[in-house]
C-alpha cells in the first residue's frame, strides 16, 4: 500500500467511527435516556474525532530520497478531488435549497445553520475523496509501493 | 482559433441558453403566480446542472470517440482538469467566506432569511464560472498564438 492509500483508509476509518458513534450516541440519549432531542443531538460531540484525519499527513511522512509520487497518483488525487467536489455542490445546492422548499421565501434560519453547512462539507468532501482514492489504487494491499 | 476554442465557445453558448431559457421561465412563473413548488425547483435543477456543466466536455470526448478528428486531446483534458480544480478551490473559500461572514453580521444568536441561500448559491455559480474560464484563459494563453487541433 502506497502513502496516498493508507491516508486514504485513515480518514475513512476515523469518518466512519466518528459517525457512527455520534450517531449511536445521539440514539441512546434519545431512545433510552429520554433526552429532548435538542439535548441529544449533543451527541454530535463525538464528531470531533474528525480532527485526528488532520493527523494523517504527519503519521504516514514521506520517504527521503524516494519518489513517492508520480503522474498516476497525481491523476488519481486529481480525480479523487473532483469527484468529491462534485457530490459537494450537489449537496451544498440541496443544504441551500431545502429551508426554502420548508419554510417558504418569508422564513428564517438560525445562522448556526451555516457553519454546520461547512463542517458537513468538508466532512463529505473529505469522504468522498478517501473513497474515490481506495477505488481507484483498490481497497486491498496489492503489493503497490511508494 | 484552434477547434477547441471554437468548442468552448460552442459551451459557453448552449451553457447560456441552458441557464437563461429555464432560468428565464423560472422568474416568470414566479412572478405570474408567486414563489411557489415549480419555480424553486427548476432553480435549484438549473443550479446543479450550472454547477456541474465542466462535466460535459468529457462526457462528449467521450461520446465523439469513435468520430476521426481529435478535438478535445490529453492537453486540453488537463487544462480543463486544472480549471475545474481551480475553481473549486475559488468556490471552496467563497462558500466558507460567505457562512463566516454571515455568522459576524448577525452573531451566533442571530437568524437570516432564507432567501439569503439562494443568492450565495448563485454568487458560487458565478464565481465558479468566472474562475475557471480565467483559469482556462491563463492555461491558453489569452491571445490567438496560431493553435490548431
Amino acid at each position: 500500500m502506497n502513502r496516498a492509500q493508507k491516508i486514504a483508509r485513515f480518514n475513512l476509518i476515523v469518518i466512519l467511527t466518528a459517525l457512527i458513534l455520534s450517531v449511536t450516541a445521539v440514539g441512546i440519549f434519545f431512545f433510552a435516556f429520554d433526552v429532548p432531542i435538542q439535548g441529544a443531538l449533543g451527541g454530535f460531540g463525538f464528531m470531533g474525532i474528525f480532527g485526528f484525519t488532520g493527523l494523517s499527513p504527519f503519521l504516514y511522512k514521506k520517504e527521503t530520497g524516494k519518489v513517492s509520487f508520480d503522474e498516476r497518483d497525481l491523476l488519481i488525487q486529481r480525480k479523487a478531488y473532483l469527484g468529491a467536489y462534485a457530490i459537494f455542490w450537489v449537496l451544498f445546492v440541496l443544504g441551500a435549497m431545502i429551508p426554502f422548499f420548508i419554510l417558504g421565501p418569508k422564513g428564517t434560519i438560525s445562522v448556526r445553520y451555516l457553519p454546520a453547512m461547512v463542517f458537513g462539507g468538508w466532512f463529505v468532501v473529505l469522504l468522498i475523496q478517501s473513497i474515490v482514492t481506495l477505488e481507484e489504487y483498490g481497497w486491498r494491499d496489492k503489493g503497490e509501493k511508494a | 482559433m484552434n477547434q477547441t476554442k471554437e468548442v468552448s465557445w460552442f459551451y459557453f453558448v448552449l451553457g447560456l441558453a441552458c441557464f437563461l431559457i429555464p432560468g428565464s421561465v423560472a422568474v416568470f412563473i414566479a412572478y405570474d403566480r408567486g414563489i411557489s413548488f415549480a419555480p424553486v425547483l427548476m432553480f435549484t435543477g438549473i443550479v446543479i446542472w450550472g454547477g456541474l456543466f465542466w462535466l460535459f466536455p468529457f462526457i462528449c470526448d467521450k461520446l465523439g470517440k469513435r468520430k476521426k478528428k481529435v478535438t478535445f486531446d490529453e492537453r486540453d483534458q488537463l487544462i480543463h482538469k486544472k480549471a475545474v480544480m481551480a475553481a473549486y478551490v475559488v468556490l471552496w473559500l467563497y462558500f466558507v467566506a460567505a457562512c463566516v461572514i454571515a455568522w459576524c453580521i448577525v452573531g451566533p444568536h442571530g437568524s437570516i432569511s432564507v432567501n439569503v441561500m439562494p443568492l450565495t448559491l448563485l454568487g458560487g455559480l458565478v464565481i465558479f464560472t468566472l474562475a475557471q474560464g480565467l483559469a482556462t484563459m491563463i492555461q491558453y494563453g489569452q491571445r490567438d498564438i496560431g493553435e490548431k487541433s
